[in-house]
């Protein structure tokens, strides 16, 4: 418990726009990235940033997450991997359900066609740790890959974890982030407390924030 | 029950999936190798299930052993077919 944690780099994909830094001057000027109910993040295309082969091997959250990561592992500079040994190199990444969007289509699938018929990309995608592994395979993360789940609390959990893992000497560098896919109507119901201090991204669907230290 | 379609038409089919599974197009042909194509495993277990979709053809996983060019994807459809 003698490591010094710094953070060295931020990402950000959100209702409120793509990059840190949008969302950093968006909030702070008083907006909402909620459109009709709904957290979309609809800025984002994942085309825009992503392969077709990523595009096509990642749920929406992971995509999320992929694009956050990026920004925030150039942020740090780690655009030609992570800095030291990669094998001590960490990707956590929280989430709330994770492939929620592939889960309910090759349900449908499943339920209309039959279980053969449900795509062999089902389980790589709507897995909850899908995310930490596609970011640290793209990355050269070899070190502890895994996501942690707790709801609302997932990325504080993913922060926290990836702080431990320095601090015990588990690795040196952590890639962690907080991704969330799905876009329902939120707040439930209307809601005249709703302001936009209260979209940090722990609470707003469709969002992924990444930080690396 | 197995369609009827032409060599051309089914390769041309394959041809489109490569791309959808993010093939670069130029590099798509009858002898482009799977693997020089970043076309893995799982896409030939998509690119079985879109043969069957299309043309009725059921390719088992055993069936894909051994496959690692285009042609030979084709040929094993039309196999199929008879």
């Amino acid at each position: 418990m003698t490591s010094s944690v710094v953070i060295t780099g931020v990402g950000a994909v959100t209702p409120l726009g793509v990059g840190a830094r949008t969302l950093h001057e968006r909030w702070t000027a008083g907006q909402s990235g909620i459109e009709d109910g709904f957290g979309r993040a609809s800025e984002f295309e994942p085309k825009e940033h992503l392969s077709v082969k990523e595009v096509r091997r990642s749920d929406r959250y992971t995509q999320l997450a992929l694009a956050a990561a990026k920004e925030a592992l150039e942020d740090a500079g780690w655009e030609d991997g992570p800095p030291g040994d990669p094998e001590r190199a960490a990707c956590v990444i929280g989430t709330g359900i994770g492939g929620i969007g592939t889960l309910e289509s090759q349900h449908i699938v499943m339920r209309d066609q039959g279980a053969e018929r449900i795509s062999p990309l089902s389980i790589p995608l709507l897995m909850a740790n899908a995310a930490s592994g596609v970011v640290a395979m793209k990355h050269d993360l070899r070190g502890q890959s895994f996501g942690t789940v707790s709801a609302c609390a997932a990325g504080a959990h993913a922060i926290g974890m990836s702080e431990r893992l320095i601090r015990y000497g588990d690795a040196d560098c952590v890639s962690r982030a907080a991704a969330r896919r799905p876009s329902r109507r939120w707040p439930p119901r209307p809601s005249r407390a709703w302001t936009p201090c209260r979209t940090r991204a722990s609470l707003v669907p469709s969002t992924a924030g990444a930080t690396a230290s | 029950m197995a369609a009827t379609a032409t060599r051309e038409e089914i390769e041309q089919r394959v041809f489109q999936a490569l791309e959808e599974f993010g093939a670069e197009p130029d590099q798509i042909g009858p002898d482009a190798e799977f693997e020089s194509l970043d076309v893995d495993s799982l896409d030939l277990v998509e690119l079985a299930q879109i043969v069957e979709d299309d043309y009725g053809v059921q390719l088992k996983g055993e069936d894909m052993e051994g496959i690692t060019t285009v042609r030979q994807a084709v040929d094993l459809v039309m196999s199929k077919l008879g």
